[in-house]
C-alpha cells in the first residue's frame, strides 16, 4: 500500500512537472511572438546570464528582469534598424545559480548552441570570470551590469568585455563628492567591505581614489557571506574612531546591519554605503530608530525628477515586479548600450560592434546621459558611466538626493 | 573594559543564537536518528509565519510568536507522519527527503514570497545600559530565551513521561517499543517540538538580524558545529558547544580577519575532534 501511495505521488509530480514545462514553452512561444521574434523575421539573439536562483539572487534577480524590460521596450518601438533592415531582439534567459559549474554550461549552450555572438548579465566576480574566459576565447562581446574594479574580473586583458553601467569605482566617486559638501568635517573612515578574496585588491583601489578627495580610509575590515552577526564587525570599525564608516560590496543586509548596530552601540555620525542600497530596504531592515545619518545610491518608482526613462521602465516595473529596482535599470541599460551600439555600427559584426561600443560619443541610460571612458582606472575604455541616483536615511525617513555626475578617467 | 564587557556579551548572545537553533536540530539527530538538512529551512519557514501573522495580518508580535509556534508545532507533525516516518530506519533516503525539502521550502518562500530581505519588528526597542554593559533589549531577550528553553527541555527530557519516552526511543526503539512506547507517536512529539524550536529561533533571528528566503543556510552550518562539537546524542551538550562557538565567533573577528576567525573555529573543532571523536559528551544522552 506505502509503495502505490509512493508510486501515485511520484508520478503526479513527474506530470505537474511535464505540463509546468509545456506550458512554459508555451508562454516562451506566445512571448517571442509577441516580440516578433520567428524564424522568418530577422533576430538578434542575445545570450543573458542571470542570477535567478541561488546565493543573493534574492538582490540580483531584478537584473534578468530589467533585461527583459529592455527587449520588450526596444522591440515594441520597432526593433534595432541596420542598413535598412529592422532586427527584433531576442534575449535567451539562463541561469547562472551563482555557481561557476551552472555559469560554464549556461554560456556554452548560448554561444556553441545558440550561436549567441553577444552575450550579457551577472554580477559576481567568479561569474563573470567564467563567462569571460569563453567569451574572449571565442571573441563573443561580452557586457556585465557591474564591476568591482578588481583586475581579474575586467581590463586590458579582457578585450571582448564591457561594462554597462556604473562600477563600484564610479559609484564611490558620487559618495565622496557628496560626502565633502554633507559632512565637511569627514577626514577619516572605516572601511567595512566583504572578505571574498578580493578584499586587498579592493583596499588598494579605495584608498587611491579616498586620497583623492583627501581622505584618510582604513584598511577594510571584512566579513564573510558566512557571517550571521555583524557585532564584532561592527566593533572592529568602531574602534577605528573614525569621522564616518563605509560599507562596500556585499548586500543590502550588510549595510542594514551596520548602521542598526552601529547606532544601537551609539555611534552617531554619518554612515554611508558605496553600493546600490536602496534607503527603504536599509530602513525595513535597520529600523527607524537607527535609520539617521546615512546614505547610499539607490531608487524607488517615487523618485522625483526621474529621466524619462526611468519613469518609463517604472511604470512598467511596478505593476509587473511590484516595485522599481535599480538593478533593474542596471539589466535595462546593459542590453540599451549594446543596442545603440550595434545601431551606431550598422552591423552584426562583433569587431564593428566592439569598436562602437567603444567610441560611441553618449548613450542613453535611464539614469541620463552616460558616456565610455576608463582607460586610465582599468587600463582599458570599456566602462559605461552616467549619473547615479542617492538616497539618505534622516530620522527615520527617505530623502531622496537626486542624481550625481561621475567620471571614470 | 569596554571591549571587554561587549565583547562577553556579544559571546553570551551569540551563544544563545547558536543555542537555540541547535536544540531542535539536536533533539531529532539524538532522539529520531535524524541529520535534519532541512532544520535551517524550516527555522526560515517559523520566521516568515510570524513575519505574516504580526506584518502581514496585523496581529500583536507577541501573540503572532505564539500562534506561529503552534503553527508550526502542527507543521512538524505533518513533516514526521508524510516526510519522515515512510523512510525511518533507511538513512540515505531520510537525508535526500531532508535535503528535497531544502529545495521545496527555500524555493517556494522565494517564489511565493519573493526573495527581498524583511525584517521583524523589535519585540522590545531600546537599549539596556548596566555600567560598562550596553546591550539591545532585542538580544537580552535571545539570551533569557535562550536560556529558558535550555532548562525547559532539560526538565522535559528528565522529569517527564514523554522526555524519558523520547530517550527510550533514543537508546533502542525496539526495546522501546517493546515497553509499550508508541514509537510514532514520540518521533511526531519530538518533530513538532524540534519545529517549534525553529521557529522560537528563526522569530528571534528575524527580529535581530533579518529574514529572508535563504537565512537558514548560514545558521544551520552553525547548528552542525555546535551539535557535532557537543556530540551526536546530546542535548546538554549542546550549551557548552554553543557557548564555545558562540564566544568564538563573537570575540575572534574583533581580533583578526573574519575570514581567519571562521577558520579558526572550524580547526578547534576538528583539534578537539581528534582528540575526543565522539564530540565532548557524545553518546551521553543527557
Amino acid at each position: 500500500m506505502k509503495r502505490v501511495v509512493f508510486i501515485v505521488l511520484a508520478m503526479t509530480m513527474v506530470i505537474s512537472l511535464m505540463v509546468l514545462g509545456c506550458s512554459n514553452s508555451k508562454t516562451t512561444a506566445t512571448s517571442a511572438a509577441a516580440t516578433g521574434s520567428s524564424s522568418a523575421e530577422n533576430v538578434i539573439l542575445i545570450g543573458d546570464i542571470e542570477h535567478l536562483t541561488g546565493v543573493a539572487s534574492d538582490q540580483l534577480k531584478p537584473i534578468g528582469d530589467g533585461v527583459m524590460i529592455a527587449q520588450d521596450y526596444i522591440n515594441n518601438k520597432g526593433g534595432v534598424v541596420i542598413n535598412g533592415k529592422t532586427y527584433k531582439l531576442k534575449v535567451l534567459q539562463q541561469d547562472n545559480k551563482m555557481s561557476t559549474d551552472a555559469t560554464t554550461a549556461a554560456v556554452n549552450s548560448l554561444i556553441f548552441d545558440k550561436k549567441c555572438n553577444f552575450i550579457i548579465g551577472s554580477m559576481a566576480t567568479p561569474i563573470i570570470k567564467t563567462i569571460h574566459t569563453v567569451t574572449e576565447a571565442n571573441k563573443v562581446i561580452y557586457i556585465t551590469c557591474y564591476n568591482t574594479g578588481t583586475a581579474e574580473e575586467y581590463g586590458a586583458q579582457t578585450p571582448y568585455q564591457f561594462v554597462g553601467f556604473d562600477g563600484s569605482l564610479e559609484i564611490m566617486r558620487t559618495s565622496f563628492d557628496y560626502l565633502k559638501k554633507a559632512y565637511p568635517e569627514v577626514k577619516t573612515i572605516a572601511s567595512v567591505n566583504v572578505d571574498d578574496g578580493q578584499l586587498k585588491e579592493m583596499d588598494v583601489h579605495i584608498q587611491k581614489l579616498a586620497a583623492e578627495y583627501g581622505y584618510t580610509i582604513s584598511e577594510s575590515v571584512g566579513w564573510t557571506h558566512e557571517t550571521v552577526d555583524f557585532t564584532p564587525t561592527v566593533q572592529k570599525a568602531l574602534a577605528l574612531n573614525c569621522d564616518a564608516i563605509m560599507t562596500g560590496n556585499g548586500s543590502t543586509e550588510c549595510s542594514a546591519q551596520v548602521l542598526r548596530i552601529a547606532r544601537e552601540m551609539g555611534y552617531t555620525k554619518p554612515i554611508f554605503a558605496w553600493n546600490y542600497a536602496v534607503g527603504a530596504d536599509i530602513l525595513t531592515i535597520a529600523g527607524t530608530q537607527s535609520s539617521t545619518n546615512w546614505f547610499g545610491h539607490g531608487m524607488t518608482a517615487t523618485t522625483p525628477n526621474k529621466p524619462a526613462l526611468a519613469q518609463t521602465i517604472s511604470d512598467i516595473a511596478v505593476p509587473k515586479y511590484g516595485k522599481l529596482d535599480v538593478l533593474q535599470l542596471a539589466g535595462f541599460t546593459q542590453l540599451y548600450y549594446l543596442t545603440q551600439a550595434i545601431e551606431q555600427a550598422q552591423s552584426l559584426d562583433t569587431a564593428a560592434v566592439k569598436t562602437a561600443l567603444e567610441t560611441i560619443q553618449t548613450v542613453e541610460t535611464p539614469l541620463g546621459t552616460g558616456k565610455v571612458g576608463g582607460l586610465q582606472t582599468y587600463g582599458i575604455a570599456h566602462s559605461l558611466y552616467h549619473p547615479v541616483p542617492m538616497n539618505a536615511l534622516q530620522d527615520g525617513k527617505v530623502v531622496d538626493l537626486g542624481f550625481f555626475e561621475t567620471t571614470c578617467p | 573594559m569596554e571591549t571587554a564587557s561587549t565583547c562577553i556579551m556579544n559571546g553570551l548572545v551569540t551563544s544563545a543564537m547558536y543555542i537555540l537553533v541547535s536544540l531542535g536540530f539536536a533533539l531529532l539527530l539524538s532522539i529520531m536518528g535524524i541529520f535534519n538538512f532541512a532544520h535551517g529551512a524550516i527555522y526560515m519557514v517559523g520566521g516568515f509565519v510570524t513575519y505574516g501573522f504580526s506584518v502581514a495580518l496585523g496581529i500583536n508580535p507577541w501573540a503572532s510568536f505564539v500562534l506561529s509556534i503552534i503553527v508550526m508545532g502542527l507543521f512538524g507533525l505533518f513533516l514526521e507522519k508524510f516526510c519522515f516516518r515512510p523512510f525511518m530506519g533507511n538513512a540515505n533516503s531520510m537525508m535526500i527527503m531532508s535535503i528535497a525539502l531544502i529545495f521545496i521550502l527555500e524555493t517556494g518562500a522565494n517564489i511565493w514570497l519573493g526573495g527581498w530581505t524583511r525584517a521583524l519588528p523589535s519585540f522590545i526597542p531600546g537599549v539596556l545600559k548596566a555600567g560598562f554593559f550596553s546591550v539591545t533589549w532585542e538580544r537580552f531577550l535571545t539570551l533569557i530565551i535562550g536560556a529558558v528553553l535550555l532548562v525547559l527541555m532539560t526538565l522535559l527530557i528528565n522529569k517527564t513521561t514523554i522526555g524519558q519516552q523520547m530517550l527510550a526511543v533514543a537508546q533502542d526503539k525496539t526495546g522501546a517499543a517493546l515497553q509499550g512506547i508508541n514509537i510514532n507517536r514520540t518521533a511526531a512529539f519530538a518533530t513538532a517540538l524540534a519545529c517549534m524550536m525553529a521557529c522560537v529561533a528563526g522569530t528571534l533571528m528575524a527580529a535581530l538580524l533579518s529574514l529572508n528566503p535563504y537565512m537558514g543556510d548560514s545558521i544551520l552550518n552553525k547548528a552542525i558545529e555546535v551539535v557535532i562539537l557537543s556530540g551526536i546524542g546530546s542535548i546538554g551538550g549542546v550549551f557548552f558547544g554553543g557557548l564555545i562557538i558562540g564566544f568564538l565567533n563573537a570575540v575572534l573577528p574583533v581580533f583578526i580577519s573574519s575570514a581567519l576567525s571562521e577558520t579558526i573555529v572550524l580547526v578547534i573543532i576538528m583539534v578537539i575532534l581528534l582528540i575526543r571523536p565522539k564530540g565532548l559528551f557524545g553518546y551521553e544522552l543527557f
